[in-house]
């Protein structure tokens, strides 16, 4: 009998309800009232999850038999050898995802560093060459002129819902495309650059000469009368490798979407 | 007309956006390579059949009306 059963409980026994004492270390008979009656030595008291199953009602008369159909009496096929035990690979939990900061930061700076630096190699080049190979590709779909942060001061004042805009939040406005291309990492910061050391007076702005530097109103005019349609497809290009890069960054933080499980043989 | 069609250039742009995007996003969903491969070819088999279906649809358009 289980030793850790309370006063007051209620046992079952093949003749009846009972019910135990542990100070008396009397079993009683009745339900858990307190009212102790002997036990008949001998007599095993029940859990009520050892009570046997009560018998089944008689089943209803059956109706008129149906026949069933022959059993074919060929000999059972001879059963297959039984297989080698092999060993089984059973897929463990998941660990929980750690966050790589650094990672993430790193490929922001240059995609694919931060696999690099994680030790994904491989992966890493492939995100370093595919999206570089992407971004420049446009630039240079785009004559060299279509990433850049243009300077507001001279464009018409720019209000939303009653606030003026001004400096990076109204360029922005202006050049929306710029929201995509940051995210390709360094490789955009000399607009950046361009943008801070901006002075219309002069035809290049300072290390960077005109890389990424806004165009002028007649350079933008003669890029769009006389080419085609690539210098408007190249900026998409350029938007959609900084754009990819953000889910590079997300790799390097917190790993592939679908993480491989750790193998264990049993 | 369809040869005029594949002459323009900026077609031939396209091959290098498709590759490069399906490569990419493949890999950022898996670290085995041999799934990066098989879903980035998957992607770009659905991209190209995207752009052809697209371009297939502006060509009868501007061709029959």
């Amino acid at each position: 009998m289980n030793a850790s059963i309370r006063r007051g409980s209620t046992l079952l026994s093949a003749s009846g309800v009972r019910s135990y004492n542990p100070r008396s270390r009397k079993i009683g008979r009745g339900p858990a009232n307190g009212l102790l009656a002997t036990f008949t030595p001998g007599e095993i008291p029940l859990m009520a999850s050892e009570i046997p199953a009560a018998p089944l009602p008689p089943s209803p008369p059956a109706g008129p038999e149906i026949p069933l159909p022959p059993v074919p009496t060929t000999a059972p096929a001879p059963l297959a050898p039984p297989l080698p035990q092999a060993k089984t690979e059973v897929d463990l939990p998941l660990p929980p995802v750690k966050l790589d900061w650094i990672g993430a930061l790193l490929s922001y700076l240059i995609p694919g560093l931060g696999q690099v630096y994680q030790g994904r190699i491989a992966k890493g080049l492939l995100f370093f060459f595919g999206l570089y190979v992407l971004f420049f590709y446009g630039m240079w779909m785009g004559k060299w002129h279509n990433v850049w942060l243009p300077d507001v001061s001279d464009m018409p004042p720019l209000e939303i819902a009653g606030n003026r805009l001004s400096g990076v939040p109204s360029s922005l406005y202006y050049r929306p495309q710029f929201m995509g291309q940051f995210w390709i990492g360094v490789a955009a910061w000399p607009s950046v650059l361009q943008y801070v050391n901006y002075d219309p007076n002069k035809d290049a702005g300072p290390i960077f000469g005109t890389f990424e530097r806004a165009p002028t109103e007649e350079t933008l005019n003669k890029l769009q009368r006389d080419g085609n349609k690539r210098w408007d497809l190249g900026w998409v290009y350029t938007v959609i490798a900084g754009v990819l890069n953000l889910l590079v960054i997300y790799d390097a933080l917190a790993g592939p979407m679908f993480r491989e499980p750790p193998k264990r043989e049993d | 007309m369809v040869f005029a069609l594949l002459a323009v250039s900026i077609y031939w742009d396209l091959p290098v956006l498709l590759v490069i995007v399906s490569l990419v996003y493949a890999a950022t969903r898996h670290d085995r390579w041999d799934k990066i491969l098989r879903e980035g070819f998957g992607w770009g088999v659905r991209i190209a059949g995207f752009l052809f279906g697209i371009g297939l649809v502006l060509y009868l358009l501007s061709t029959y009306i």
